[in-house]
């Protein structure tokens, strides 16, 4: 891990060294906590107090609707992270782009009526988020890890939903008792999640370490749940990102790392990974080589690279729907693009 | 002012129920369920705001900041009438007349 990254995760996690100087995105994404930490500027109270009003306002929201649903049975889990809210000091101190809420698959429909009684809309070619007048977005999942829109997913890792669906519990989150996954799948989902974003946010990390330290759970038996789901690699992955870090860790942490020691390989990609966090989307591919045979491996990375028409149209939101047969090749002319960018890079900081 | 602070002592201040309240690191925060507005509330507010939970006149407000500021009475009374003036002009405090 950089230098900077490192330090910023310590300073906010163990409050052992000075803030660095962090660059915009990381201010955006963390000022209200590192106000409530006591890194006061005038720009983090403002943005700690907006953090604040925008989550109570979602979550009664979100809260008003999951009542409603509970009275058919139909009451959603909510996903992290608006559910790992609950680890932070305060309200404000973890702002959310969505609420990502887990339903039953047949109980799908029941929740799209809910929701568009509660004024919320589809977007265009996004049958999945709902967005409301007042800012409030909802992405509805089916199952823990996007496996509706890239099949293939499941092939690296995969909670079934029906045993996350037996494992979950209600909580306070923020005041509000809600229902969310058990300890273990939020921790995989966190940490799957985050290396599919390359850990662009420091949040996701932040949230994984919050997770470990507040979680009791040996660390000899989640790994065994990790390997359960096939999603042991992303848990290792995101151990050495953050133990890399040095912030404190519960000890098995370290242990685990020991028993399971990643080949040279991994190592480089990851903190090549957390270099360009911000814009690369090599974390995706190195998720997708987590599955445990070869071909799984290329099926999952054709897919990623040429997915379905229709999850291929939301990247291209202003392709009018007869030209969708044009979005292949728009699609590898931006993988060229993207690939060059990303050599450049490489290139640059050689 | 003088006339309006003892119109304001002769009442018994209540939080708006559809008011829910969240504390933070350096207050609190108010947030109105039914507008959707939000207020932001320093240290002494937060105290006014926990004091007239179950019902509190500005006197009794006064020394509960007192109390927990270990400040003496003419010293706070100003800000706490300010801060009930605010609350109550925002409609997160009712009142209810005493005289």
């Amino acid at each position: 891990m950089n230098q900077l990254d490192a330090e910023t995760l310590q300073c906010v996690l163990d409050q052992d060294v000075e803030l660095p100087r962090i660059d915009r995105d990381d201010e955006s994404d963390l000022g209200g906590l590192l106000y409530a930490l006591g890194h006061h500027t005038e720009a983090r109270q403002v943005q700690h107090v907006q953090t604040a009003g925008n989550n109570l306002h979602r979550l009664n929201a979100v809260t008003a609707l999951c009542h409603d649903l509970a009275r058919i049975d139909a009451e959603p889990i909510l996903l992290p992270g608006a559910a790992l809210l609950r680890l932070y000091p305060d309200v404000g101190c973890r702002s959310m782009e969505d609420i990502d809420l887990l339903v039953e698959a047949s109980m799908r429909s029941h929740v799209v009526d809910a929701l568009e009684r509660y004024g919320w809309q589809t977007l265009p070619r996004h049958p999945d988020l709902f967005t409301r007048l007042d800012g409030c977005t909802i992405d509805l999942h089916t199952d823990l890890l996007n496996g509706d829109r890239l099949t293939n997913r499941r092939r690296a890792g995969w909670i079934e939903p029906s045993q996350a669906w037996s494992r979950c519990q209600r909580r306070d989150v923020a005041g509000f008792q809600l229902l969310t996954l058990g300890d273990e799948d939020e921790l995989l989902v966190t940490a799957a999640h985050a290396l599919r974003h390359s850990y662009r946010r420091l949040t996701w990390l932040i949230d994984l370490v919050l997770q470990l330290r507040a979680t009791p759970v040996n660390g000899q038996a989640l790994w065994t749940f990790a390997k359960g789901t096939g999603l042991h690699h992303q848990l290792r992955y995101v151990l050495e990102v953050v133990d890399g870090s040095q912030v404190s860790l519960p000890s098995w942490v370290a242990a685990c790392r020991r028993q399971n020691p990643l080949p040279a390989w991994v190592v480089s990609v990851l903190g090549w990974i957390q270099l360009h966090r911000q814009e690369t989307v090599v974390g995706e591919l190195l998720s997708c080589w987590t599955c445990s045979s070869g071909l799984d491996r290329i099926r999952f990375v054709a897919e990623f690279v040429f997915p379905r028409q229709d999850v291929l149209m939301q990247v291209y939101p202003r392709l009018p729907p007869r030209l969708a047969p044009l979005v292949y090749p728009l699609r590898l002319l931006q993988i060229v693009g993207r690939g060059v960018s990303e050599l450049a890079f490489a290139v640059r900081r050689r | 002012m003088g006339v309006k602070m003892n119109e304001m002592g002769t009442r018994r201040w209540r939080n708006r129920e559809s008011i829910q309240f969240r504390r933070l690191v350096d207050g609190g925060i108010l947030y109105d369920e039914v507008g959707g507005c939000v207020h932001h509330l320093n240290g002494v507010a937060v105290l006014i705001w926990e004091a007239a939970g179950p019902g509190a006149t500005v006197s009794e407000m006064v020394n509960h900041v007192c109390r927990s500021y270990d400040a003496p009475a003419a010293q706070v009374e100003k800000d706490v009438v300010d801060i009930v003036r605010q609350l109550s002009v925002a409609g997160a405090l009712n009142d209810l007349d005493l005289s």
